[in-house]
């Protein structure tokens, strides 16, 4: 739909190109259709999670690992998506290229993705035979082989897919002003990392990373699709039970100090148009701050009835367009406001425009109407992931290893959207959508040009 | 997968008129997607202005006889709803127990659109502004270029969105025009997906478009150019990290008798998951050429004949071993029949693969116009296991000796000058 379309944002990293994106309010989850979760955990600390549906006979498998680029020290960054690369080039049992082999015969896809908090990987198989995929997981989780050979060639492909990334026009930007939102914390780093780290990476740095992090204590295994609970349970705990733990928590990292001041940054993109890309620090998934951000941005560019799109894409056509995103994360994560301007707009009244609707949406609040028509987007949003086997697994996947809490928050998710209130949504913005706490970053044509 | 587990149960009527309704029951989701499809495309644009379509498209849900682009956005977003309109039809998806508004919605914008001379005005300036922004993508840019070259003056070789020059030129009485002329019951295939009985769903369809009528004129014809008799190659001097490269020449048809054996040849060639496929494994998992790679023929097939294409996205110096790269793999097809795993492999994955595409509504509705608009039957899942296994090592060298050619072909590589001087010696 036009105007609808959305923006490049910090999205995570995948292995192939198109793996499936975050659904809108996915963090956040939905209502209590996923009561018939079954849950639990294995004596080593994976937590699994497993939904019978039998419609089709298939099987989503996803295992995700709570290690992202957050993880990654000074000179490693880079190593979490660099090694999800790796983590299909060959295991003890399984060699290289036969985990693709091995998904292609049984009629599946596979793929991967890492994130800032996280690093998942899904199969999606013919029911008769997902155990393929816990098998390969298995074998993966702490027996892959990190071939030297494979690893020169496959920095290669980083180093491309780096490449690749810095020639999108929205990149560059978002990075730029990720990066100047976040001094201290390691949301600072690029999830694909910085390119001289990448070049001077050693597979035996990878190695370490690797078996520090990749136990089952850190993962969480979830299944959703046409099985039945009692065998699939049996055989998860036949593949993964006997895989040791670590025992070790995930490190802390050095908090992000609160932001004294408006940030600025510009990025020089050889292109026709200007880009804005301007982001608060908010709070943490899960919280009840973030189900509010969930419905404020939705208000703000939940389609063609929204504020940004009416206000500036449509009303005073600043922009081609305009969107909204509540990026919240295991840290306190972000909340952005991005627009495309038009040839002739001067970018100085885009940015004021974008501003403005903000603005007005913290000092007015939304009518009721409004707000009820934001709130049935949100929860038909989680109707329409109910489609997919994936994005159910999806779904729990993101809350479990986003949530301080867990996937608790999807049970808790309606309750709270249901209580948010006009003045929720002007109380919340109000608290963190103040100038001290923005950064703004441009994207503009090459000087001379523009 | 077991082939014979997934079955899908089409239901069918025809109406007086012409038009043709589908409809299938997905239990998964509370949901319905519904979608109408024209039998509209750059075709159909006049020759003086490539981009009609598309306006039309964009025009839609700016303004019906019965309500205001603004009034039809809130209602369909105060149901939670989205609507999507194209230039060849339009689709909705809501909650189920609001599918009789999804209807209803549906039907008004693609029978009763006013397209208001202000919002035309408005749309002409944001799809001007779209084309700019196209041009800040340098994939994009390269794979329009490629297009122009391989298509000619056959109406393919435009963009969808059209040029600048004739987006300005399109009149608000063009689009009401566009839209009388082609957008007719006889013309349209309506497919409807959901928690529905499947006669439920068609029932609800037919009360919305049973009283259309009017007839659209024959499809179109265009020529095709010939394919240059030696390799044609060009360079755009972008300051860019990559060199995009595209590679190719025109395809086949969707109804070609090689259809499937081509198919097959696909996923052997280029087109497969992961690295599974020849140009993936050798050019990315061995080589490290590149992120971004594939290659095909199959997948651009319609009603027109589409494009076999390679496609690589690589670092500046290495560009000229990637395209040798591509033409040995096109060159090895041709000469050589598929090792027998190989082939069994791309067997299995074809025959199993294909529920993926059928979970969620809407791609299943898609799913539901193409069985239509190609007339492939509403058997068509019982019967595209045997037709891909029925596909011989010796079927897939032919059908690439017969479509695919490493002599002559477009070039189209786009990254910084330096870049295009090494593809020029190439």
């Amino acid at each position: 739909m036009k105007g609808a379309m959305p923006l490049p944002r910090p999205l995570p990293s995948s292995r192939l190109p198109g793996a499936p994106t975050r659904e809108p309010g996915a963090a956040g989850g939905g209502p209590p259709l996923l009561r018939d979760v079954h849950h639990e955990v294995l004596d080593n600390g994976l937590r699994v999670f497993l939904i019978q549906s039998n419609e089709l006979p298939i099987v989503s498998h996803w295992i995700w690992y709570s290690v992202g680029s957050r993880d990654e020290r000074t000179g490693e960054t880079g190593l979490s998506h660099f090694l999800e690369h790796m983590m299909f080039k060959g295991t003890e049992r399984f060699p290289k290229g036969s985990i693709d082999t091995t998904t292609a015969r049984l009629g599946g896809n596979n793929n991967a993705m890492t994130s800032q908090d996280y690093t998942a990987y899904y199969f999606n198989l013919a029911s008769d035979r997902w155990t393929a995929a816990l098998e390969i997981e298995a074998s993966r989780m702490q027996g892959c082989l990190l071939d030297e050979v494979e690893f020169g060639s496959e920095k290669k492909v980083v180093l491309e897919e780096l490449a690749m990334g810095e020639d999108e026009p929205w990149r560059p930007l978002w990075q730029a002003v990720e990066s100047a939102a976040f001094r201290v914390h390691p949301y600072h780093h690029p999830i694909i990392g910085w390119r001289e780290d990448l070049e001077r990476l050693d597979r035996d740095t990878m190695l370490g990373y690797y078996r520090r992090h990749y136990t089952p204590d850190r993962a969480s295994l979830v299944l959703v699709g046409d099985l039945e609970v009692d065998a699939a349970m049996a055989a998860v705990r036949e593949h993964m039970g006997p895989i040791p733990s670590s025992g070790r928590p995930r490190d802390a990292v050095l908090a992000e100090e609160p932001q004294k001041g408006e940030r600025r940054v510009t990025v020089r993109f050889p292109g026709n148009l200007s880009r804005c890309a301007m982001c608060w620090h908010t709070t943490r998934t899960g919280t009840r701050e973030d189900v509010v951000l969930d419905v404020a941005s939705t208000l703000l560019s939940g389609g063609k009835a929204s504020r940004l799109y009416k206000g500036l894409v449509q009303g005073r056509e600043l922009a081609s367009t305009a969107e909204c995103y509540n990026e919240t994360r295991l840290d306190p994560g972000l909340f952005w406001v991005l627009g495309e301007a038009r040839p002739e707009t001067d970018p100085a009244d885009l940015e004021r425009g974008l501003l403005e609707e903000v603005d007005r949406l913290v000092q007015d609040g939304p009518d009721e109407k409004e707000l009820a028509r934001a709130k049935k987007q949100i929860l038909n949003g989680f109707f329409f992931s109910l489609e997919t086997a994936s994005s159910q697994a999806q779904r729990i996947g993101l809350s479990e290893v986003l949530a301080a809490d867990g996937w608790a928050v999807l049970q808790r998710y309606p309750g709270e959207l249901g209580g948010v209130e006009a003045r929720d949504v002007q109380d919340v913005l109000a608290r963190h959508i103040g100038e001290d706490n923005r950064t703004v970053g441009w994207s503009r044509p090459p000087r001379g040009d523009a | 997968m077991s082939e014979a587990r997934v079955h899908l149960d089409v239901h069918r009527r025809a109406l007086p008129g012409g038009l043709v309704l589908l409809a299938a029951r997905k239990t998964s989701a509370p949901t319905v997607a519904l979608s109408c499809a024209f039998e509209v495309s750059r075709m159909h644009d006049p020759a003086d202005k490539p981009g009609l379509a598309h306006f039309v498209g964009q025009s839609l849900d700016e303004g019906t006889r019965r309500r205001s682009g603004d009034e039809l956005a809130e209602l369909v977003e105060g149901y939670g709803g989205h609507l999507g309109c194209g230039g060849n039809g339009a689709s909705v998806q809501f909650a189920v127990e609001d599918v009789e508004a999804a209807a209803d919605v549906l039907a008004e914008v693609v029978r009763e659109p006013s397209f208001p001379a202000k919002e035309v005005e408005r749309v002409r300036k944001l799809v001007l502004a779209e084309i700019q922004a196209d041009l800040d993508e340098p994939r994009t840019v390269a794979s329009q270029e490629f297009r122009r070259r391989v298509y000619g003056d056959h109406p393919f070789g435009v963009p969808v969105k059209g040029t600048a020059e004739s987006v300005a030129a399109i009149s608000r009485a063009d689009l009401e025009v566009f839209h009388a002329t082609w957008f007719r019951p006889d013309n349209a295939v309506i497919a409807a997906v959901g928690d529905l009985e499947p006669e439920a769903l068609l029932d609800l369809c037919e009360a919305r478009f049973a009283d259309w009528d009017g007839h659209a004129p024959a499809y179109p014809g265009h020529g095709y150019p010939q394919a240059p008799a030696e390799p044609r190659r060009l360079h755009i001097a972008q300051d860019k990290q990559q060199v995009q490269v595209f590679l190719g020449h025109l395809g086949v048809r969707r109804g070609d008798p090689d259809f499937y054996k081509l198919r097959v040849m696909d996923h052997v060639l280029g087109s497969g998951p992961g690295f599974t496929s020849r140009i993936a494994r050798k050019l990315r998992d061995e080589q490290g050429l590149c992120y971004a790679v594939g290659a095909g023929i199959t997948g651009s097939a319609g009603h027109e004949r589409g494009v076999f294409s390679a496609y690589i996205g690589t670092s500046p110096g290495q560009e000229e071993r990637a395209v040798e790269g591509l033409l040995a793999e096109v060159r090895a097809i041709r000469d050589e029949p598929p090792g027998e795993q190989e082939l069994a492999d791309v067997h299995a994955y074809l025959t199993g693969s294909f529920v993926w595409a059928l979970e969620r509504n809407a791609h299943l509705a898609g799913f539901l116009v193409r069985l239509e608009r190609f007339d492939l039957g509403l058997d068509h899942l019982d019967r595209l296991p045997g037709l891909i296994r029925g596909v011989t090592r010796d079927d897939v060298r032919a059908a690439a000796e017969a479509h695919l050619d490493p002599s002559r072909y477009d070039l189209v590589t786009l990254g910084p000058v330096a870049a295009g001087a090494a593809a020029a010696r190439s």
